[in-house]
């Protein structure tokens, strides 16, 4: 399946752009995105280490599976406040 | 009664009065409020102007679950909590949150919880412009 990441922050500027496609097997989970966008755009590989997966809008950790998920982003370490 | 949560982000001014009017209420009596502002250094460099970018829709779902979070855990009966987005000056407020419960002993720690929380789970981030030219994303709190 073919998903839509969108991304925030720095994460923009390293891609060029405000969201990225990612192609990943069926039954994918959090974990396997990260592992997926770092291969698929080596651009963004360096800087995924702190950054936090949100799923459907809220944050989600690396045994979510990603089947039924509308909406996922890239949350690079938040400086609100 | 269930609580009362205010969750929004602006890019307008925000008005302290205007958020401590929101929890306004008669069983309460005390109201707690805490305001985030734009100070002139960030490690020692000297700041022009802030920007705050939003991941608008959980940003707002972030502030909203951290309202009910703070309702649950203490006897608060209102809270409101506002983040401005766009460009700020120095001094300009940032982020505003406002509490209310009927007795104010427990009114310090929910607060303090409130505004540490916003600023490690709200999907905001601040872009600094520095006097010397420079701009940079900031990351982390």
């Amino acid at each position: 399946m073919i998903v839509e990441v969108l991304l925030f922050a720095a994460l923009r500027e390293h891609a060029g752009q405000d969201r990225v496609r990612v192609a990943l097997p069926e039954g994918a989970r959090v974990a396997t995105l990260r592992q997926a966008i770092a291969e698929q755009h080596p651009a963004l590989a360096s800087h995924l280490g702190a950054v936090r997966v949100a799923i459907d809008q809220r944050f989600g950790v690396d045994d979510d599976p990603l089947a039924e998920v509308t909406e996922i982003a890239l949350i690079p370490p938040v400086s609100g406040g | 009664m269930p609580p009362h949560i205010h969750a929004a982000l602006t890019p307008q001014p925000l008005d302290p009065a205007e958020i401590v009017a929101r929890v306004a209420d008669p069983g309460c009596g005390a109201v707690l409020s805490f305001l985030g502002t734009v100070r002139d250094q960030h490690h020692g460099r000297a700041v022009l102007r802030l920007e705050y970018t939003a991941y608008e829709a959980m940003a707002v779902a972030e502030l909203e679950r951290i309202g009910h979070e703070v309702c649950a855990r203490w006897p608060v009966r209102r809270i409101a909590l506002v983040h401005r987005v766009g460009s700020l000056a120095l001094g300009d407020v940032s982020i505003a949150i406002a509490l209310a419960l009927p007795h104010r002993r427990e009114g310090f720690a929910a607060l303090q919880y409130a505004i540490d929380t916003c600023k490690v789970r709200v999907p905001i981030w601040k872009r600094e412009h520095f006097v010397d030219g420079a701009v940079e994303w900031v990351e982390g709190s």
